[in-house]
């Protein structure tokens, strides 16, 4: 018995025995042999490779204020089949999302492993779904524009997944959007990255800034003119309607960088979906228009460069009537002989088309594509447009004569501004610049773009010459009402017609106002065009409809940029604090603190002296800028000689209407309530101590 | 220090250790302590000690005395682990009896206490084992009534281990070959129509043949398992270097311990754990040999195959040569019943070996 049972102990002990040697050497076969291969697959498993999305750069204003930032938003992803209750969970998102039920459950039932719920939806709301079971958060930076509507043209937008899809959002996109960076390491099974094993981490390079040469103070003026320009008002004989769409664009002459860009109709950046083409096109850039008599001033240039006239040379303009085969051209007013500078300061079609005539067919064409037209200005403007310029070789017989008066001709804004800041730059063509220079993460210019010269266009003689003719102009012509008293303004006046249905249009125009000043020691070009302004033909002249917001934009922007009149010899002081001093019986906020233009309201007072009277007299002082009219003071002179003008109260509330007119001592009615939206005398106009003066308020 | 005392203590050593390794960042995850599964280990195997010192000085014939009460106390907790609010369901099963904070697996202590009673039987009826009907039969219905009980929990692993204990037994106490066969020939068609009747357990069962051809599903913790022995090599990544443990191969702190070891120490590791089970079943036999009576003698062998078995089993699943069956390593995994029986079951051991030495001196 002992034995058997030891013996079936050894059978047993032998198989233990057996199957330890047999398990012995599967360990040598998995762990020794197999071991490269089973390694590899542990490598290849829970291997994590994300890609780091840098943030998009912010883009400045020229002063560095910003227009477009980058902020962390969260979005809001769901992985369905970790949804627990579907039903429950889909009614409060809906519920918190403000968005459909159904299709919220529909997200929340899909099959796919991830779906989107709200990309960048705000912070409280993702913090309100985030504890629902197989919702996530998912941390992806959004475009915000602190300035709001402010130069959305210029600055265009991005998209979704933040990439630059308008303006300088997308020209400029390969600066904005940085490089991604990227980390390559191991999860867990969860899916937990494993920081002890990472093996590549790369930060991403953030996106650079971009320092504009857009002012926000001179762009928000600008805006603000246009809105008015643009706004809706009637007028007294109620036939006011909308424009159809306004453009402005301030030019530094010496520079080419463009200081302010606006159009209108716009949009809102944040919001650009909801915005039509209409709105968002750049039509400063894009749109071509027939340029009307801002053209003259090309065969002017042409000619003077020539040397084919003086300005006093004489001119026969056919009596307002100019026959032409095929064609009859007209003045709006008769003339018979006029000089060389007076058919640009009248604005005769048939003298320009006579000084084109001597140009000849190729020249003219030269200087036409000298000035730039026909091209690309190379402003970096996404939609740019060359505009419409043909070969002499299929020009009509009239094409010249046409051309000498702009027509014929499709032309942008920028390339205009850029031809009249040409002239004023003396004769060299710059290239229009946005974009100042690229700004790295700390706050630092790594890269700045300096103004391109593209060519000398006509010699600084005669583009002196022309100047002086642009400020007859101005003083004497077509363009009285974008006169501004101090300086001198040169500038041409457009009014084009409008082509519909294949002829030129009676109704619909095209008026526009181009100018530098101050006009012999150019600063800024701006330009102005009112598409289809409203009311009757002979009031929609562009020196009716463009010189006013020209003169407006202008005197803020000098008053800004601290350009002082001319002839004056004041040096202002810079940051004297605030005085109070009175005039007369008049008390004058005195003050010169630099840029005071603040957004939302026009300080009156950003530039003055400080002015003292003794018996009626004044004996220190030169100037008083009253927003944009001033009193012309010269020491020594008699307080009731003083030359003022009515200031425009636009916009204001009675009580900023009645500080401002204090000091004029009118006799002053209002009526309406609300802000300023008409007045009586016109801003500009000549007034006296006692000038009677309404005001008409309406509640915005 | 006997052999059997230091084996025991250096497995239980490894088991902690690795334990901490394994579940370390798990219990974090869980339970905000990283300790917790430790704690327990730790707790379980002084407890475990303390039963161990009880039984290696228990007299033998109190032990067979005892037997059929420790049967009858057995069977009513398989009972209790089936009463709501006592017994705990766990992932589909009954298995744990819940008193407090402490869990205990009445099936655990099913195996040291059937190896008991068996023994005490088969030594009692040693003349009458080659009649079926009485020298057999009442153990086979015991051994019937308590793998039944395991099953409707259900835990078929445990069941078969001990219906394997209970056959390797009869056998070394002299059971005619006869009588087995038809008993194993009985038993086969029931366990196959178990496997078979819950198509989970047969996909299981398959797998192992071919794990790989389905790493994402049926085959996943097999190939992890694998893939946690082989990036493992000779030395290993080092302790606490695993990255299967990191949720890629689940209950690394239990069922598949041997793998991370295997990961983490390398062949070395692996194989020397391996060899500490030989050691062990080597010592256990030799312990048993020199048993006085057949009730030692039975209770000596059937506990060194149990515990034996067991090891084999479990790295026989996770080296991929048998089909997938949860059963902890002995002394290694984590567990408290288990360790608690085990290392009762060592102490019956050294409480045998003393005897041979009181024997060796007289």
């Amino acid at each position: 018995m002992e034995k058997r049972i030891n013996r079936r102990a050894f059978i047993i002990f032998s198989l233990f025995l057996g199957t330890f040697f047999a398990l012995l050497i599967r360990l040598v076969i998995v762990q020794i042999l197999q071991g490269d291969i089973l390694c590899e697959k542990a490598e290849n498993q829970g291997r994590l490779h994300v890609k780091l999305l840098p943030w998009r750069g912010t883009i400045y204003d020229r002063n560095g204020k910003e227009l477009a930032i980058s902020v962390s938003a969260d979005s809001i992803c769901v992985r369905p089949s970790e949804v627990e209750k579907p039903d429950e969970a889909s009614l409060k998102i809906a519920e918190v999302l403000n968005e459909d039920l159904l299709k919220v459950k529909k997200k929340l039932t899909s099959d796919r492993p991830f779906v989107w719920l709200k990309r960048k939806a705000e912070k409280r709301k993702a913090q309100m779904v985030k504890s629902i079971s197989g919702v996530g958060i998912i941390e992806e930076s959004k475009r915000s524009y602190p300035a709001g509507m402010l130069a959305s043209h210029l600055i265009g937008f991005s998209g979704m997944d933040n990439c630059g899809l308008e303006g300088i959002e997308f020209t400029f996109d390969r600066y904005l959007r940085g490089m991604p960076g990227y980390l390559r390491s191991k999860t867990d099974a969860r899916g937990r990255e494993l920081a002890t094993l990472r093996y590549a981490d790369k930060a991403p390079d953030e996106g650079k800034g971009l320092m504009l040469t857009i002012d926000e103070v001179i762009q928000y003026l600008v805006e603000r003119e246009l809105d008015r320009a643009y706004s809706t008002e009637p007028a007294q004989d109620g036939s006011r309607i909308r424009v159809k769409g306004v453009s402005a664009i301030v030019m530094r002459t010496s520079t080419g960088e463009i200081l302010a860009l606006a159009n209108r109709p716009t949009f809102n950046p944040a919001n650009f979906g909801l915005s039509s083409f209409d709105e968002r096109r750049n039509r400063a850039v894009t749109d071509i228009f027939e340029p009307g008599s801002c053209f003259k001033i090309i065969p002017a240039a042409a000619a003077l460069e020539e040397g084919l006239f003086r300005p006093e040379d004489e001119i026969f303009c056919e009596n307002g009537s100019f026959r032409l085969p095929g064609h009859t051209i007209h003045d709006v007013h008769p003339y018979g002989l006029l000089t060389f500078r007076q058919v640009l300061v009248k604005s005769s079609n048939i003298g320009a088309s006579k000084i084109s005539a001597e140009l000849g067919e190729m020249r003219f064409y030269r200087y036409i594509r000298r000035f730039g037209f026909g091209e690309k200005t190379g402003s970096g403007l996404p939609g740019e447009t060359a505009g419409l310029l043909r070969h002499p070789g299929r020009w009509s017989k009239l094409s010249i004569s046409m051309l000498s008066f702009g027509q014929e001709i499709g032309v942008s804004s920028i390339q205009l501004i850029s031809a009249f800041s040409a002239v004023a730059n003396g004769g060299v063509l710059m290239q229009p610049m946005v974009v100042k220079s690229l700004i790295d993460g700390n706050g630092n210019v790594s890269e700045s773009f300096s103004p391109r010269r593209r060519r000398r266009v006509i010699s600084e003689e005669s583009a002196r010459t022309l100047t002086e003719i642009l400020v007859g102009v101005v003083e004497k012509g077509t363009g009285k009402r974008a006169r501004i008293p101090g300086y001198k303004v040169a500038g041409k006046t457009g009014t084009a017609q409008k082509i519909e249905k294949g002829t030129y249009s009676h109704t619909k125009f095209v008026s526009s106002f181009v100018g530098y000043v101050p006009a012999y020691k150019p600063e800024i070009a701006i330009l102005v065009v009112v598409d289809e302004p409203c009311g009757k033909p002979s009031e929609c002249y562009g020196g009716r409809v463009a010189g006013p917001v020209f003169r407006r934009i202008a005197v803020q922007t000098l008053k800004y940029l601290g350009i002082p009149p001319e002839g004056t010899e004041t040096r202002f002081a810079a940051n004297t604090p605030a005085q109070l001093n009175t005039v007369g019986a008049a008390t004058h906020v005195v003050s010169r603190s630099g840029p005071a233009c603040r957004r939302g309201m026009g300080n009156p007072y950003p530039y003055a002296e400080m002015l003292k009277v003794k018996d009626n007299t004044y004996y220190k002082a030169e100037a008083e800028f009253v927003n944009d009219c001033y009193l012309t003071l010269k020491e020594g002179t008699d307080i009731r000689k003083a030359e003022v003008y009515m200031p425009d109260v636009y916009g204001m509330t009675m009580r900023e209407v009645l500080r401002m007119l204090a000091p004029y001592q009118l006799k002053i009615k209002f009526a309406g309530s609300g802000v300023a939206v008409r007045q009586s005398p016109h801003a500009g106009k000549k007034i006296h101590p006692g000038t009677k003066c309404s005001i008409t308020f309406r509640n915005k | 220090m006997r052999p059997i005392l230091t084996i025991t203590f250096i497995l239980i050593a490894v088991g902690i250790i690795m334990i901490y390794s394994t579940s370390a960042i798990f219990a974090e995850d869980k339970f905000g302590d990283q300790y917790y599964f430790f704690k327990r280990q730790l707790m379980w195997a002084c407890l475990g000690i303390a039963a161990m010192t009880i039984a290696s000085f228990i007299p033998m014939e109190l032990l067979r005395t005892i037997a059929k009460p420790l049967l009858i106390l057995v069977w009513i907790l398989l009972i209790l682990v089936f009463v709501p609010h006592i017994g705990a369901k766990v992932g589909g099963a009954r298995r744990w009896l819940r008193f407090g904070g402490w869990s205990f697996q009445p099936a655990e202590m099913a195996k040291l206490v059937l190896i008991i009673y068996g023994a005490h039987f088969l030594s009692r009826k040693q003349r009458e084992l080659t009649n079926f009907h009485h020298g057999l039969l009442p153990l086979v219905i015991v051994i019937g009534i308590t793998v039944i009980m395991i099953l409707l929990q259900p835990d078929l692993g445990t069941a078969l281990l001990i219906g394997a204990v209970s056959l390797v037994i009869m056998f070394i106490a002299g059971v005619k070959m006869k009588h087995l066969l038809g008993l194993v020939s009985l038993a086969a068609p029931v366990i196959f129509l178990m496997i078979f009747k819950v198509s989970y357990r047969w996909q299981r069962m398959l797998v192992f043949l071919n794990p790989w051809k389905d790493p994402a599903d049926t085959g996943y913790q097999i190939t992890q398992s694998l893939i946690a022995l082989g990036s493992g090599g000779l030395t290993g990544r080092g302790w606490g270097q695993s990255t299967q443990k990191l949720y890629y191969l689940p209950e690394s702190y239990t069922d598949f311990i041997f793998s991370i070891i295997g990961e983490e120490i390398g062949f070395i590791g692996a194989s020397a754990v391996l060899l500490l089970f030989v050691a062990f079943v080597c010592h256990g036999m030799k312990i048993s040999k020199s048993a006085p009576d057949l009730f030692t003698y039975l209770v000596g062998v059937g506990i060194t195959v149990m515990i034996g078995l067991q090891g084999i089993i479990h790295m026989g699943v996770v080296t991929s040569c048998l089909p997938t069956k949860g059963l902890p390593l002995p002394f290694v995994s984590f567990g408290g019943s288990s360790l608690l029986v085990n290392l009762t079951g060592a102490g019956l051991l050294i409480n045998i070996s003393r005897k041979r030495r009181l024997r060796i001196k007289q």
